[in-house]
């Protein structure tokens, strides 16, 4: 190099975008790339950027960087690809859904409207729906997809019916075993001492604890009910925690591009 | 805490470079060290990497880890600034370069709230 101006030069800006692209450092990568851009036309440098962007996770900035690749682009057919992969990561799957074309050769665009109906709540049949992917990872997404046709969620008439019928019982049904041993204890406990008062003819103190046990009942049958819809939540929401992590451990069965070897 | 930067730990290391900014690489330094006295951390930042791309022979590794990290500081970036003062103590020359990023490191983690790695950190450099 012979000037502090041939560090700048658009060779160097871009030697040292990708290097930024590799280390992670997306947004000063954006930032150089751009600057590249300025002196040079290359599609591969426009393919970076949107990759940044979803690197960064602003996916629905990343759709709309790849929705604007020209058809004459020498990279479009991953233009679309990484499009659509913005597109599921961004939750518009109505989107990814209607721009599905079943004559469309690619494996991977396939992939893509398959793994979308993680998210929704219909699903195309499973034979089908396996082949779409990897033999080597079929096992695994028929687990996700038997789940997902078929989740182990609760019933809060269950929940219920079993607090009636044994305080605490409602409780065990949705894991929360301690609130359950405390239900039982407390309403058991205080049934006893109100039977014990009535029996020694202390009616006050009788139906004191009568009513002291009848809260915790009610409380328990209560708690057990709205137990339910938080039971349910939660397993959700780790369904699509380990979905994601899964997905983006396989980079949603896309092929790497090798830009960072 | 800028001035003290400037003029009792950059300026003193640098003072041949900044005397005779002839290298494209000390022209780069001067550059990034400029953004960084106007405050533009987040471009600071990255002329300061872009000179420790370009600086094969590591000639200004300490110095531009050590701004990286104040820039990274200036902006309440902490955990940043942490890991590029780490690096120059790691890549300082001489002790006083050493102690000079050891110093910053200790400050961040206490700015941080890290308080007991912070004094965990002053036992090792008093002993």
């Amino acid at each position: 190099m012979r000037s502090f101006q041939d560090l700048h030069s658009p060779a160097n800006i871009k030697k040292f975008a990708d290097f930024l692209f590799c280390s992670g450092d997306y947004l000063r990568s954006i930032d150089e790339y751009k600057k590249y851009l300025q002196s040079s036309e290359d599609d591969t440098v426009e393919f970076k950027i949107g990759l940044a962007l979803s690197g960064m996770k602003k996916f629905s900035e990343a759709a709309d960087y790849f929705a604007q690749t020209k058809k004459n682009s020498s990279l479009y057919l991953q233009n679309e690809i990484e499009y659509e992969k913005a597109l599921l990561q961004a939750g518009d799957f109505n989107l990814l859904r209607s721009r599905y074309d079943k004559t469309a050769k690619s494996t991977e665009l396939k992939r893509l409207n398959y793994l979308s109906y993680f998210y929704g709540n219909d699903f195309p049949v499973m034979d089908e729906f396996l082949f779409a992917f990897p033999a080597g990872n079929r096992d695994q997404i028929k687990k996700l997809y038997k789940w997902k046709s078929n989740p182990p969620i609760k019933s809060e008439i269950t929940a219920v019916i079993l607090s009636v019928l044994i305080p605490g019982a409602g409780k065990f049904y949705i894991e929360e075993y301690g609130d359950g041993i405390a239900a039982f204890v407390a309403t058991a406990l205080f049934g006893y001492l109100s039977y014990d008062n009535f029996k020694a003819d202390h009616k006050f103190r009788g139906w004191l604890f009568a009513g002291i046990s009848a809260f915790f009942y009610a409380g328990n049958i209560y708690g057990s009910a709205a137990g339910v819809p938080i039971y349910n939540a939660k397993l959700y929401f780790d369904f699509y925690n380990n979905l994601d992590a899964y997905l983006d451990k396989q980079n949603y069965f896309l092929p790497e591009y090798g830009f960072c070897k | 805490m800028k001035f003290f930067i400037k003029y009792y730990i950059v300026i003193p290391i640098f003072l041949p470079v900044i005397i005779f900014p002839q290298t494209p690489l000390a022209g780069q330094f001067s550059y990034a060290h400029n953004l960084f006295n106007e405050e533009k951390y987040f471009d600071a930042v990255t002329e300061f990497k872009r000179l420790l791309f370009f600086d094969e022979d590591s000639i200004y590794k300490f110095g531009a880890n050590f701004l990286i990290g104040s820039s990274y500081k200036m902006g309440g970036k902490y955990s940043e600034a942490l890991q590029y003062f780490t690096i120059a103590e790691f890549s300082g020359r001489t002790p006083e370069e050493m102690y000079t990023a050891k110093i910053e490191n200790i400050r961040t983690n206490i700015l941080a709230g890290r308080i007991s790695w912070a004094l965990k950190l002053i036992d090792i450099l008093a002993a």
